[in-house]
């Protein structure tokens, strides 16, 4: 090794170690986190500013994306390589990247950070990956083409949307026991489930409508149409509404879920895929895929409040705003 | 720190160069052209949905329903195909057009699930026309035949909006 490049490491790990010393976090959270599919990266947008804080370089065609609940990890599925990418949530770098699977799409991740679950796309499987050891701890059978995914607020229980089977199950993350399972409309993407944990909602892509499943008696209570090929669900709990990306009709759909009906429809950017609810819990992030931005929309006043430059092919299919 | 810096090396090297055969994903495609001509008069070219034949690909196109969300039309091909589109959008004051494939020729596109939007602005004294299209390769599994992968799929869309587009500054300038 030459003297030069000895200093260049040196002075590497001096950055590293300053950085690790660093008293706070970069920024001020509650951060979204955007893959974009067609830049290989992740965008972090710092909502407090609704500025761009960060550009992450991950793998190849990002997808799925999944914050834990206390903001400390982030984990991003690469749909077009082969495995996730592992995002250090406090200071914004990419921590690691793991092998697993082909066309990786849904991921969740617990409150923690300590679990993240994947959808093995091509093998009706979960992957369990422990975050800290980064080893897979289990692989629970699910349905085909699992797609979204969504864990109880405690990790006892997930539940996927089994795309190729119109189905929603829900099992037990630890033994990979099936607690239920319940028929929706055509080809289950997204999924979200209401805070108290009554209720869960599915985006039926090729029913052009949305399931709102009673998880007392795990039943589906209505399917209410939407826009065209609906791909993502975020709910408002405390106006029971559900709002829904339309990705062939740019828009979101508002639907009152008591009346079991579509109330408003909000134009959005070209082709808008994942949805998240911010925090504050009134505005809705939606990242438009074709026109490479994020739009921000009020939940109260249904007005696009804000546009976001992303990447391109801004995506964020998951649970990609939380941290406080 | 040789060893530590030669391990770091051989996993990046590992993450960075593998090539991965992989399953489908959604690709885009945009083309723009400029025409020395108004607006008005390149909207006029495009702006009826059953009339396609302003695609040099197309020898005769058919439609049913107008300019009417959910309207139809049939573009039989010169290479001897046929396409059928839906139309989903109309908005004839921002001189825009949204539709989709319901059934494709392979041989010309092979695409799947794919959808478009066309629209024309003023730019200078003359027109811009963009032209946007979200589609999956025709092939949906994993390993597809090469002329169904992704990249002939950006290939095709990208070649036959490309020669539209310019057979479409050619008639708008001509006028």
């Amino acid at each position: 090794m030459t003297t030069s490049a000895v200093r260049q490491f040196l002075a590497m790990a001096a950055a590293w170690v300053v950085a690790a010393l660093l008293p706070f976090p970069v920024g001020a959270a509650p951060f979204a986190y955007i893959t974009n599919q067609k830049d290989d990266s992740v965008t972090v947008i710092d909502t407090a500013s609704g500025t761009v804080q960060a550009t992450l370089r991950v793998g190849k065609e990002p997808a799925g994306v999944a914050v834990s609940g206390n903001g400390r990890r982030v984990v991003v599925t690469n749909a077009g390589g082969k495995g996730i990418t592992v995002i250090d949530g406090a200071r914004q770098q990419v921590l690691t990247h793991l092998d697993l699977g082909e066309g990786l799409v849904g991921v969740a991740v617990d409150a923690e950070g300590r679990l993240a679950y994947v959808a093995e796309w091509y093998d009706n499987s979960v992957s369990v990956i422990d975050l800290e050891t980064l080893s897979v701890l289990r692989r629970l059978p699910v349905g085909h083409v699992p797609a979204g995914m969504v864990l109880s607020r405690d990790g006892s229980c997930l539940y996927v949307a089994n795309r190729d089977d119109d189905t929603i199950t829900a099992l037990d993350p630890n033994t990979g026991r099936l607690l239920a399972e319940v028929r929706v409309g055509k080809h289950p993407f997204g999924i979200a489930l209401a805070p108290d944990e009554t209720l869960l909602f599915s985006a039926n892509v090729e029913s052009n409508d949305v399931s709102i499943v009673d998880l007392k008696t795990f039943q589906v209570l209505a399917n209410v149409p939407v826009g065209e090929r609906p791909y993502a669900v975020a709910y408002v709990a405390p106006y029971r509404r559900l709002f829904v990306t339309n990705q062939y009709d740019n828009t979101v759909s508002v639907v009152d879920v008591d009346r079991a009906k579509a109330v408003a429809e909000v134009p959005v950017g070209e082709y808008p895929e994942g949805i998240a609810l911010h925090p504050d819990g009134i505005h809705l992030y939606v990242a438009n895929w074709f026109d490479n931005s994020v739009s921000v929309i009020n939940g109260l006043s249904l007005k696009v409040e804000r546009t976001i430059e992303a990447g391109n092919g801004s995506r964020a299919f998951g649970a990609f705003i939380a941290g406080s | 720190m040789k060893k530590i810096l030669a391990v770091a090396l051989v996993f990046l090297a590992a993450w960075t160069t593998s090539v991965f055969a992989h399953g489908p994903t959604r690709q885009k495609v945009t083309e723009s052209i400029e025409i020395d001509a108004s607006p008005a008069v390149v909207w006029g070219i495009i702006k009826d949905f059953d009339k396609a034949d302003w695609m040099p690909q197309v020898a005769s196109s058919t439609g049913t329903g107008g300019n009417e969300k959910g309207a139809t039309r049939e573009l039989r091909l010169k290479s001897g195909g046929v396409i059928k589109e839906e139309l989903k959008a109309y908005d004839a004051e921002k001189m825009s057009y949204q539709s989709k494939i319901t059934e494709t020729d392979p041989k010309e596109l092979p695409v799947a699930n794919y959808s478009a939007h066309i629209t024309v602005s003023p730019a200078g004294s003359g027109s811009r026309v963009e032209w946007n299209g979200a589609f999956y390769r025709y092939f949906m599994n994993n390993n597809p035949p090469p002329d169904q992968n992704d990249e002939a799929a950006v290939k095709a869309v990208t070649r036959f909006y490309q020669e539209a587009l310019a057979n479409l500054k050619a008639l708008a300038e001509k006028k």
